[in-house]
């Protein structure tokens, strides 16, 4: 294998693991508004987000930016709180009066925070040849991000399927507007336990 | 009937939520990575591992002298020759550089074909080893995780 080859299994493997649930977490928020027909949308999210942990990341490792551990692993969960609790208080009608790139936007900036979460360790890591190590990382990063995603994508479908065959919740809302509400109140729940256990204070 | 199913849909909702909050680690996401390289020659293998004294901490508890790290480390990092067979390395010496440590290990006057590397697999179900070979003027990269057996060197 060659050495690049080594660094984007290191970066794919990294994420598709349980522990690295703080950042699956996060995926999940953000694609939890999505329906196949959003597909284009979804993907600009994803994207913008990728840029925003990319740009960070890039920084942090070439030490242009230092960033405390303990402050970045407090606000990786808080953006996923704000994430979630979007996905709860804005309607698709906000949505839709907003500007397209609205949602991009916050993916792209919440992407900074999650980008400096892995830079001090490759920093350490890596000291003298960081280039390649980091942009292998990155992509196998990219790579596991896809694939949750599509899981994501399909569980998320799943939990539609099956909310459409319960008559009980299309009386009173929207089998989509449920699963919404029901995936972002467990991912705000969770995401809420880390924050209070990372608090720097 | 719907009622019924309804509630039952609400409470197990609410049942996944707890268990999640409970069960879902709170831990931040650490990269759990060892780093090593080695530089092959026609008489000696010489392995420079690089991980960070935090997670080694874990594996060596109060053996946290060179001799106990060294130890430790030729221990996870088994050199085997042809026939399988473990081919014994000496550490040749131990450096601290902020919170990295870098260990050296090498193995003279054999020639081993494969290495397992389960360097702090027992302690992080997530741990990543990589291993990067030079010899004679090529190069190639190893990657561990835990569960993995001996893997061909060249």
């Amino acid at each position: 294998m060659s050495d690049f080859a080594t660094y984007v299994q290191f970066g794919f493997r990294h994420i598709v693991d349980v522990e690295a649930m703080d950042h699956i977490l996060f995926l999940l928020a953000l694609a939890a508004i999505y329906r196949w027909r959003d597909t284009k949308s979804a993907l600009w999210v994803v994207t913008a987000f990728t840029l925003g942990h990319s740009v960070t990341l890039g920084l942090a490792v070439t030490k242009l930016v230092q960033l405390p551990t303990s402050l970045i692993e407090f606000l990786i969960p808080l953006t996923i709180v704000v994430t979630g609790l979007e996905n709860l208080l804005t309607s698709d009608e906000q949505r839709r009066m907003r500007r397209v790139w609205y949602r991009p936007l916050i993916a792209g900036v919440f992407g900074l925070i999650h980008g400096a979460g892995f830079a001090n360790y490759l920093n350490a890591l890596f000291v003298e040849h960081v280039a390649l190590p980091l942009f292998g990382f990155n992509v196998g990063i990219e790579l596991g991000q896809v694939l949750i995603l599509t899981f994501a994508a399909a569980l998320l479908g799943g939990i539609d399927f099956m909310l459409s065959k319960t008559r009980a919740w299309s009386a009173l809302w929207p089998a989509y507007r449920v699963r919404v509400t029901t995936v972002s109140l467990v991912i705000v729940a969770v995401a809420s336990r880390w924050a209070m256990e990372r608090a720097p204070w | 009937m719907v009622m019924r199913r309804g509630v039952s849909a609400a409470i197990a909702a609410l049942a996944m939520t707890l268990s999640l909050i409970t069960a879902v680690r709170a831990d931040a996401h650490p990269l759990h990575t060892t780093l090593t390289e080695i530089a092959v020659t026609p008489n000696t293998l010489r392995a420079t591992v690089r991980i960070f004294a935090d997670d080694l901490g874990h594996a060596v508890g109060s053996r946290t002298n060179d001799l106990g790290i060294g130890t430790y480390v030729a221990s996870a990092m088994v050199f085997l020759d042809g026939q399988n067979r473990a081919i014994a390395a000496r550490s040749c010496g131990v450096k601290r550089s902020g919170d990295l440590l870098w260990v050296c290990i090498e193995v003279t006057d054999a020639r081993p074909m494969s290495l397992r590397n389960t360097l702090l697999c027992e302690q992080f179900r997530d741990q990543i080893n990589i291993v990067q070979i030079a010899a004679g003027g090529t190069k190639r990269g190893l990657v561990f995780t835990r569960g993995d057996g001996p893997k061909r060197l060249l």
